[in-house]
């Protein structure tokens, strides 16, 4: 029993390194200038943005891209599969949103008021350890208020942290957004 | 405040305690050092800001447009890797546009992403932020 301990922190210790070399080897870079490679209909991943290997940097991608989709269906039940279950979102003009029921309430009060086609481009997909990642995001398209129902043109960005599930799929753990432009009334 | 997986929160705090002090001083030189030297800000409004040069700019203007007195809670700080953390904080206090010099309370909340460089200082490698209501015009 005491050696099995030992040994497993002597191999969580390993992965520890072994990550922390890959994080150091392969520093993400800025830049957003880059190439787009599409992964889904509507996302798209800067040319080099990534550093995790690809198995995880695919799955990980999975759920960027799970979560437009649902973001553009204003699908409530699809978003939250995405989320972990502790989850935090940072949004702009409210008090950040902590739990499950919370974040499910603030998507049920967002897709009453409005419509999204946003298109989105993976700036950055960073691995950081064997279950954390970030990915950052810029997302353009259309915003239409439902009292409105005028379309118009909206930019966003987005800075998510993933975390891995025991399942391997990555779920979003902490969520912070903000239009990059002023957004028309809704 | 929740902290987790750290014997480095001290550090890690001092970084973001720093980094309010220096935005209530309007201090750009003091602000900068507090980032690596490959940071990305998430403004509010603003499109996303890449590399050392363009953060100084942003921060260049926005301390001619606003004055803060802000005060800081960290409601998270994780540790997640030897040499990435994340913070989140809630900020409430004074905001005043230079331009009409009148006082308003603002509420915003932050995310920071930290990276350990190799002189053993954590530095903020990625920073989203947003009010958490309608700020005053600026």
């Amino acid at each position: 029993m005491q050696t099995n301990k030992f040994f497993s922190a002597l191999l969580f210790a390993s992965y520890l390194l072994v990550w922390s070399t890959l994080a150091s080897a392969g520093r993400p870079s800025a830049t957003s200038a880059n190439p787009q490679i599409r992964v889904s209909g509507n996302v798209q991943v800067s040319e080099g943005a990534q550093t995790s290997n690809a198995p995880e940097r695919a799955a990980i991608e999975a759920t960027i891209s799970g979560y437009f989709t649902a973001l553009n269906h204003g699908d409530v039940d699809a978003v939250l599969k995405l989320y972990t279950g502790d989850p935090v979102q940072l949004p702009f003009l409210l008090p950040s949103i902590v739990g499950t029921e919370a974040v499910r309430k603030n998507y049920e009060n967002t897709f009453q008021q409005i419509r999204f086609q946003m298109h989105t481009t993976i700036q950055e997909l960073v691995q950081m350890s064997p279950e954390w990642a970030y990915v950052r995001t810029d997302s353009a398209g259309m915003f239409t208020p439902v009292k409105t129902g005028k379309e118009a043109a909206a930019t966003f960005h987005e800075l998510f942290l993933l975390q891995k599930s025991s399942d391997g799929t990555w779920h979003i753990a902490r969520y912070s957004f903000s239009p990059t432009a002023k957004l028309p009334d809704f | 405040m929740t902290i987790s997986n750290t014997s480095e929160s001290a550090e890690i705090e001092a970084i973001i305690f720093e980094y309010f002090q220096a935005l209530n001083h309007g201090d750009v030189d003091a602000v900068l050092t507090l980032y690596t030297d490959d940071p990305v800000q998430l403004p509010f409004l603003l499109p996303s800001i890449v590399g050392t040069d363009a953060i100084r700019k942003n921060y260049e203007n926005t301390f001619q447009q606003i004055r803060f007195r802000m005060r800081t809670t960290i409601k998270e700080l994780v540790q997640m890797s030897p040499e990435w953390a994340y913070v989140r904080t809630d900020t409430a206090g004074m905001f005043t546009p230079v331009k009409t010099g009148e006082d308003a309370p603002a509420t915003f909340h932050e995310l920071f992403l930290l990276r350990k460089t190799a002189d053993g200082k954590w530095r903020i490698a990625r920073y989203s932020f947003s009010p958490a209501a309608a700020l005053p015009k600026f």
